[in-house]
């Protein structure tokens, strides 16, 4: 145990959060809080360290999508006193850390050194006060792609005049991306038709609802499917890619699951082994490079891939563009 | 009657070695022309193999995925971004498995032809190599075909400059060679031939004193042994008849008269100068004098260049003004210099002034090719122009001493000539040296070229002043005494200054940046300008026999101002890529025709009674031509920036017509006034 009157100086300075470990010679304790369980960008923040051969402890929580689990987790991690805590997804570090400029210690995790991965937006969420200066203990990764940048990758692939997006409505990442669309579309003289799912009674969306939802997109002369950032579409990923080669739809993700593990036609996404390491190498810093969270800015990948299922451009007889193939991962 | 036949074989002469000299070159050229595209063709089709390879590596990827190749969107679009950056590419164009063009693109596609299947894979069409790639899996039959185009034409230019490079080392080569073979058989034919008629002609008027020049080892040199051992008994015999008519005077008075009447006709028969040994043709001194200006002049097509470069170097805030001030200074040094060079080539003759100006502008050559910094080479270059001045005044003044009564206009057009001949070779081939050798062992050639100098200067001219060349006067002196002689000055302000004026403000200033605008290479304008030399070559020496037979000498000088300023107003009348070129052409030949009886018109005006000799007014005229050289690109740039291309052509042309009618006005005013005060013209 160390002692209180160092505990309480560590408690506010991020410099000294990972000092205990090393002092004592134990491997850091990383608590991993995941949204939707273990997956490969978990894999790509573990292996980094097995790769650095830099031992961790690793505690992981799912919640399952379940976010009334948030609390306890919050408790535990308290209790628990872990040098780090390791936060999967928009939606999740948003509950598990509050807004930054509305932070209530009774509710949100506090004194412990954070990094999340797998999140959109962190800006606008209101996870950091800035992507060069966090404003807290905390910092991470994104994962998507600029949306303007998206946008182009999909006119490269093959223009377009309309776009249909469908999207959780509840998940606030997703209808931001989508929000951010429609602008950038609306700025190039195409239109996009936004498609929220609608929420059942139980207030969950219904994936009943996506064939329908598609239909609709093609009624409306969509010449694209656009795909954001979703949990819940990327759980019924299946459902939403095969409908849309019934229909005929090319679709376009922003993340990696929709092409690599479905039958998304493309997507300029970053992949999530390296997503996780990256996030991985900030934890790093702050494990043993001493450094403030608050002071490693929020990054992207510099370089993502430009997916193409090749079975679904068969399919859908809509090949590439010949100098895509130059740069495009067929899949 | 001898040395009609004589000029002729050395003309025969002359024409047989350039013509064989030019036939050799011309063969191996065009030898060499024909393996230039058997080499660059193999370049050409690895390139393209290069090229096809990286562009067919997504068509590639399309196939092994399994893409039918007709349904393949955007390949056109591929390859124009393919296209975009590359300028050798005539055509890329993807065929199918029959050898059908599928897509063509590039600026040439129209003239692909379609090749079938089994054909080779490299071939050669009117307007590109074709080199063609399979695709699709090795071990099947191919899928389709990418066919990459070389364009000729970027070969083809490279072929039609390679053809001016080597036409300009002909030429270069072939002058070159006519000034060996001038001084070479001026040395051992022509000037003992020349030097013996000239004995014989006064031994037979009776001139005893004469000696020739005995040293050579040759036929010339016992023939000068012989007519000096014959000129030497004819003198014995005459110191013994006045002897015998001392003893017959002893003998009365009237036997004194006839004695002496007897050695006054003897007197009278024979001459009893002094003796004066007979002096070297002009060529000892324009060989040398060709040599210095072919190597001051191999920098000149870089020398903005190296002084921009080593200014920048420097970190110098305005690097285009510095290197402007190396060349400046080189022109002041040489416009300073001059004067106290015609002084020196006077007092001590000049050989001591060659050599002294040979060493000075090679120590000038070694700094700069040793210069790290602006000012050291700012300081070579006046060294350099120093050396300039005096190895050009030696020159003219040696070349005024020796030329033959009645042909001085002549002896300055070769002065002028090999200043020019010089001029063009050195600029022309000095282009090439720097490209090859770079820059600075550029100019250790100009110091090897000059130690050449130094060793023929040490050979042809002889020790001393000549008795012909008199003492220049101070500069204030000078000044005087030219602006005493009205014909002089009327010849400077009116001829001489507006000449230059036309040279650098036109022909070295506003012609080349008009050339420039019109999108003609650097190497282009390089020949449009140097059209003014090898125009210029052959009208000096018409100049100059039309000026020592006629009496139109200031008919030439006149004419040929106001042809300048006919010339520069062609623009206004054609097309100004032909007309700029055809004004280069006749600022040329006018100026040339004009050198010979300028030089002449100052030996004319000359008053050798007042001190205002031919050489001191040659120095002054000089002087005055440096002030145009420098006063025309100021006055054109001027004129540019505040007028525009065509009216700062047509000012300069109307300064150059306008005062050559002015000065025609005033030679008829002339030629008016002297027979009514009876002075004889």
């Amino acid at each position: 145990m160390m002692p209180a009157s160092r505990r309480a100086l560590l408690a506010t300075a991020g410099l000294g959060l990972a000092a205990p470990a090393l002092a004592t010679g134990r491997p850091p304790r990383i608590l991993m809080i995941l949204f939707r369980g273990w997956e490969e960008a978990c894999d790509g923040f573990r292996d980094y360290f097995a790769a650095r051969r830099m031992p961790v402890d690793l505690v992981v929580r799912d919640v399952a999508q379940d976010l009334s689990r948030v609390p306890a987790l919050v408790r535990e991690a308290r209790t628990m006193r872990p040098d780090l805590v390791y936060l999967w997804g928009t939606t999740l570090t948003m509950a598990v850390l509050g807004p930054w400029d509305a932070h209530d210690p009774d509710r949100h995790l506090s004194g412990i050194p954070a990094v999340f991965n797998i999140v959109t937006d962190p800006v606008g969420n209101r996870i950091v006060r800035s992507r060069a200066a966090p404003g807290r203990p905390v910092t991470g990764t994104e994962y998507i792609a600029p949306v303007a940048v998206q946008v182009e990758a999909i006119a490269a692939y093959r223009p377009f005049r309309r776009i249909a997006a469908p999207f959780n409505p509840l998940e606030q990442n997703s209808a931001r991306v989508v929000e951010e669309m429609g602008q950038l579309l609306a700025a190039r003289g195409a239109a996009l038709q936004k498609l929220p799912v609608p929420v059942r009674a139980d207030g969950r969306p219904d994936p009943s609802a996506i064939p329908a939802l598609l239909r609709e997109a093609r009624a409306g002369g969509a010449e694209w499917l656009y795909i954001p950032p979703d949990t819940f579409l990327n759980d019924h990923r299946a459902l939403l890619t095969q409908t849309a080669i019934a229909e005929g739809l090319p679709t376009f993700s922003a993340s990696e699951r929709f092409v690599a593990f479905a039958d998304g036609l493309a997507g300029l996404v970053s992949r999530y082994t390296s997503v996780g390491a990256f996030t991985a190498f900030k934890a790093e810093q702050i494990l043993t490079g001493g450094r403030d969270p608050g002071s490693i800015p929020v990054e992207t990948l510099t370089r993502f891939s430009y997916q193409i299922r090749m079975e679904t451009a068969r399919l859908l007889g809509a090949y590439p563009p010949v100098g895509l193939l130059r740069i495009a991962e067929p899949v | 009657m001898t040395a009609p036949v004589i000029r002729r074989l050395v003309a025969t002469l002359v024409a047989v070695s350039v013509a064989m000299l030019l036939a050799c070159v011309a063969l191996v050229s065009a030898a060499a022309l024909s393996a230039f595209e058997r080499e660059v063709r193999p370049a050409l089709e690895q390139e393209a193999a290069a090229l096809g390879g990286v562009v067919a590596a997504p068509i590639e990827t399309a196939i092994s995925l399994g893409v039918p190749l007709d349904a393949l969107p955007g390949v056109a679009a591929y390859f124009e971004t393919v296209l975009a950056g590359r300028q050798g590419v005539a055509w890329l164009v993807l065929a199918g498995a029959d050898g059908t063009p599928m897509v063509r693109a590039g600026p040439r596609a129209e003239a692909f032809e379609p090749a079938p299947p089994e054909g080779a894979a490299a071939r050669r069409l009117d307007a590109a190599y074709d080199t063609r790639l399979r695709l699709g899996p090795v071990a099947e039959a191919p899928r389709a075909f990418l066919h990459v185009g070389m364009s000729r034409a970027p070969l083809e230019a490279a072929i039609a400059d390679t053809r001016w490079d080597v036409l300009i080392v002909m030429l270069v080569g072939a002058i070159l060679a006519i000034e060996l073979l001038r001084y070479v058989l001026e040395r051992a034919v022509t000037g003992p031939l020349a030097a013996a008629d000239r004995l014989a002609a006064r031994l037979a008027a009776g001139d005893l004193a004469v000696t020739a020049d005995d040293a050579a080892p040759d036929e010339a040199g016992r023939l000068a042994r012989l007519a000096n051992a014959l000129a030497r008994r004819l003198a014995d015999r005459r110191a013994r008849l006045e002897w015998l008519a001392q003893e017959v005077a002893s003998g009365g008075a009237a036997a004194a008269r006839g004695a002496a009447a007897v050695l006054a006709r003897v007197a009278a028969r024979f001459g009893m100068g002094a003796a004066e040994p007979a002096m070297p043709g002009a060529a000892t001194a324009r060989l040398p004098l060709f040599l210095f200006v072919a190597a001051e002049q191999l920098s000149t097509s870089f020398i903005p260049l190296l002084g921009r470069d080593l200014a920048r170097a420097g970190g110098a805030a305005d690097p285009g003004m510095l290197a402007a001030v190396a060349i400046a200074a080189f022109v002041t040094a040489v416009a300073l210099a001059t004067p106290p060079g015609g002084r020196m080539a006077a007092r001590r003759g000049p050989r001591a002034t060659i050599l002294a100006g040979g060493v000075i502008a090679a120590l000038g050559f070694l700094g700069a090719a040793l210069a790290t910094t602006i000012w050291g080479f700012i300081l070579a270059r006046i060294l350099c122009g120093v050396g300039y001045a005096l190895v050009s005044i030696a020159c003219q003044a040696q070349m005024v001493a020796v030329a033959p009564r009645g042909r001085l206009a002549g002896t300055l057009g070769g002065f002028t000539g090999a200043v020019m001949t010089g001029a063009v070779c050195g600029t022309a081939i000095g282009a090439v040296l720097a490209d090859r050798i770079g820059q600075g062992p550029t100019f250790l050639v100009s110091a090897a070229m000059v130690g050449l100098v130094l060793l023929l200067a040490l050979r042809g001219f002889p020790r001393g002043a000549p008795a012909t060349l008199a003492m220049p006067l101070g500069l204030a002196q000078e000044a005087r005494l030219a602006l005493r002689a009205p014909a002089f000055l009327a010849l400077l302000l009116l001829a001489a200054v507006p000449a230059k004026l036309v040279l650098t403000g036109f022909v070295f200033y506003l012609a080349p940046i008009a050339l420039n605008d019109l999108g003609l290479s650097q190497s282009a304008v390089g020949r449009y300008v140097m059209l003014y030399g090898f125009c210029m070559l052959p009208a000096i020496a018409l100049g100059g026999w039309i000026a020592d037979r006629t009496r139109l000498g200031p008919a030439l000088i006149w004419g040929a101002a106001v042809a300048n300023g006919i010339a520069l107003a062609l623009p206004f009348a054609a097309p100004l890529e032909l007309a700029l070129p055809v004004a280069i052409a006749i600022t040329g030949l006018a100026q040339g025709l004009a050198a010979a009886p300028m030089l002449a018109a100052v030996a004319a005006a000359a008053r050798p009674e007042e001190g205002a000799t031919a050489p001191v007014l040659l120095a002054f005229l000089r002087l005055g031509e440096r002030f145009g050289s420098m006063l025309g690109p100021f006055a054109a740039a001027a004129l540019l920036a505040g007028a525009g291309m065509g009216q700062a052509l047509a000012a300069i042309g109307v300064v150059s017509a306008a005062t050559g009618v002015v000065y025609a006005l005033a030679m008829l005013l002339r030629r008016a006034v002297r027979p009514a005060i009876g002075v004889p013209a």
